[in-house]
């Protein structure tokens, strides 16, 4: 099959293009490509930033020319094109867009980083933020604010309360899943998965109180959203998010031993359970103020880590940052989706996440199950 | 001179099971040291307890003259390098990447000036150089553990801890293997190993580390240790030993036990 297909005339194979056979080729290429080397993967992946920026700071109810997007963004830098862009559009770029493409920006690259550092200390593929309890404690934490309505501390209180649920949630899951010393992986996904449960019992028991208001704003939270982004609410994320992000490629080393095998880990003089701990805290740091902002975002944590594993290999000292920059552009795409699908009304992103990773997740596993070896 | 790594009356209970009981034994420079016994003598525990990784309920381990208890893990990987049975990854490391980890208690110090030359030299000797850029779960258990070996070589530490490194391994491979663990003993290694098969560890061993239930039954030099008594009693199964034609190593062989006919 495989073969004829390679040898068959282009007119022939031309006609015969299905969804089905271009997914196919698409993915053969993919794979020839494997292993890529860095320096490609990162100017293909900052290359699609910058086209996935422009997108979404130019479509929309006001359309605004590539021109005009980079006349306002040069303008704040203080550099002059000459380009005249009117107000309402400078407006609609610098005001309502780009707050909301900074966040996406900074909530994407926090998951595909957390994802992809989870899933090396836990050295299971499934392993992501939302599984050892960062998404639904950081809700949670947002939720017991919303219905108690205190808040202490300003606005600073929702990030706050997001990443306060988040830390504590995961540290009960790693609490519990840890005796004598030591994690066994197993038992921390099992322990993440009862915790997630309970989380979403009192998610719901939230519900069922809250009255009209509140219920709109725990369905905000629950299916997430960049919806909410301002500048003032961003940068407090951006901030955060920035700190994580520079300190958990510095165990990228380690998490590559641990991958390889957690004894051959310790054997290399890698601290594993320090080394856990502190990753857990720092994926939290990324995703908990995420979450503060923009709700839970199912899905980029899981895919993204693992779509540039296969195109760029298992290395973490280039697959954390390529997955940081992997999470972004997805999340662009995904909010872009989510804004102008079913204009003018909005989709809740997390809806728009799932909906893409979930099938696109099913393809990869189906995939990679009939061709031979892992695939990690 | 201290002893490289000195095992000082270690135990390990776990419930109620000894699964090793006041083991006394030393590797130093210039051993090969075989520890053999049946299923479930603790071989592999005691591997595990005097790489660090799990500690003893009672007794000692001296690395290099100092108790490994509360010794950094960093340190202890300048000094030995392990060698487990298997290593499970499914993650697409490369064969050469793999190796080239044997370098990471190096990172930083002058040492590492030699990781090209290291990563190079423990590919050719275990004779993976030809698989260098093939995933590394992709390899047969023989390769991978031929790989393995290569990343510990590459750790260029004196001590060695193998726990069974041939038993996935062919003919050529597994005389190749132990003339490889020969050779770095002669020159000034210490190599503690693991071994199933007792004629390897009668030809190849200076010094033979006899389990039985966890606690030694005998040590000395293979010509002492492997007795068909000792080994009779030991594998509780009836063993002849004859020496070697050519070598005079003594060969164990297995003999056949009385077995009640069925009918």
């Amino acid at each position: 099959m495989t073969i004829r297909r390679q040898t068959a005339e282009p007119t022939r194979d031309m006609r015969r293009v299905t969804p089905r056979s271009a997914l196919r080729r698409a993915w053969q290429h993919v794979r020839s490509l494997r292993p890529m080397s860095a320096g490609p993967t990162f100017a293909v992946l900052v290359a699609m930033l910058v086209v996935a920026v422009f997108l979404n700071a130019g479509i929309g109810a006001v359309r605004v020319p590539p021109a005009e997007v980079a006349s306002v963004l040069l303008d704040r830098v203080g550099i002059s094109t000459g380009v005249e862009v009117d107000m309402v559009r400078e407006q609609v770029v610098w005001g309502i867009r780009m707050p909301r493409i900074v966040l996406a920006v900074f909530v994407g690259a926090g998951l595909g980083m957390a994802g992809a550092s989870l899933q090396a200390i836990f050295r299971n593929p499934l392993a992501e933020p939302g599984l050892i309890g960062v998404s639904s404690g950081g809700a949670l934490g947002v939720i017991a604010l919303i219905i108690t309505g205190f808040s202490p501390l300003g606005w600073m209180s929702l990030p706050l309360a997001a990443f306060a649920g988040a830390l504590l949630l995961t540290l009960v899951v790693y609490g519990l899943a840890r005796s004598d010393g030591r994690t066994q992986v197993v038992t921390l996904i099992l322990t993440g998965v009862a915790m997630n449960s309970i989380a979403g019992g009192l998610i719901g028991l939230a519900s069922f109180l809250a009255d009209d208001s509140e219920l709109r704003s725990i369905i905000f939270w629950t299916l997430g959203s960049l919806a909410g982004a301002t500048w003032s609410a961003v940068l407090p994320v951006a901030l955060i998010t920035v700190v994580g992000l520079l300190l958990l490629p510095r165990y990228a080393r380690a998490m590559n031993l641990i991958v390889l095998g957690e004894r051959e880990a310790f054997h290399l003089g890698v601290r594993t359970e320090r080394v856990r701990l502190l990753v857990i805290v720092f994926a939290t740091l990324v995703t908990g103020a995420g979450v503060a902002v923009a709700g839970i975002v199912a899905f980029v944590g899981l895919v993204v880590p693992h779509l540039l594993r296969i195109i760029i290999g298992p290395d973490h000292r280039v697959l954390l940052p390529a997955s940081a920059l992997g999470g972004a552009i997805l999340l662009l795409g995904a909010d872009l989706v989510a804004r102008t699908i079913v204009i003018p009304a909005e989709l809740p992103l997390g809806v728009v996440t799932a909906l893409i990773g979930g099938p696109y997740f099913l393809f990869l596993l189906r995939r990679t199950t009939r061709e031979q070896g892992g695939w990690m | 001179m201290t002893p490289l790594l000195a095992a000082d009356a270690v135990s390990f209970q776990v419930g109620g099971a000894r699964l090793v009981d006041g083991v006394t034994f030393e590797a130093d420079r210039g051993e090969l040291i075989a520890v053999v016994g049946p299923n479930g003598a603790g071989k592999s525990t005691l591997l595990r307890i005097v790489a660090g990784e799990q500690a003893a309920t009672s007794g000692s381990v001296y690395l290099d003259g100092r108790p490994i208890a509360g010794m950094p893990a960093i340190e202890q990987a300048r000094l030995r390098a392990v060698l487990p049975q298997q290593t499970p990854t499914t993650f697409r490391f490369t064969t050469e990447e793999v190796v080239t980890f044997g370098r990471m208690p190096w990172l930083h110090t002058p040492e590492s000036m030699e990781d090209e030359e290291a990563v190079e030299e423990a590919m050719r000797l275990t004779e993976v150089t030809s698989m260098a850029s093939q995933p590394f779960p992709t390899l047969s258990g023989g390769e991978q553990t031929l790989a393995s070996l290569s990343r510990v070589l590459a750790q260029r530490t004196p001590l060695l801890l193998l726990d069974e490194p041939t038993s996935a391994l062919d003919l050529r491979h597994e005389a190749l293997v132990m003339d490889l663990l020969h050779d770095l003993a002669e020159r000034g290694s210490a190599v503690v190993a693991v071994l199933h098969d007792l004629n390897l560890a009668a030809a190849h061993a200076t010094r033979v580390v006899l389990l039985d239930r966890g606690r030694v039954a005998a040590q000395g030099p293979p010509r002492e240790v492997l007795t068909p008594e000792l080994v009779s009693e030991v594998f509780e199964h009836p063993v002849r030993v004859v020496p070697d034609p050519v070598t005079g190593h003594p060969l164990v062989l297995p003999g056949r036990r009385e077995r009640a006919r069925v009918g």
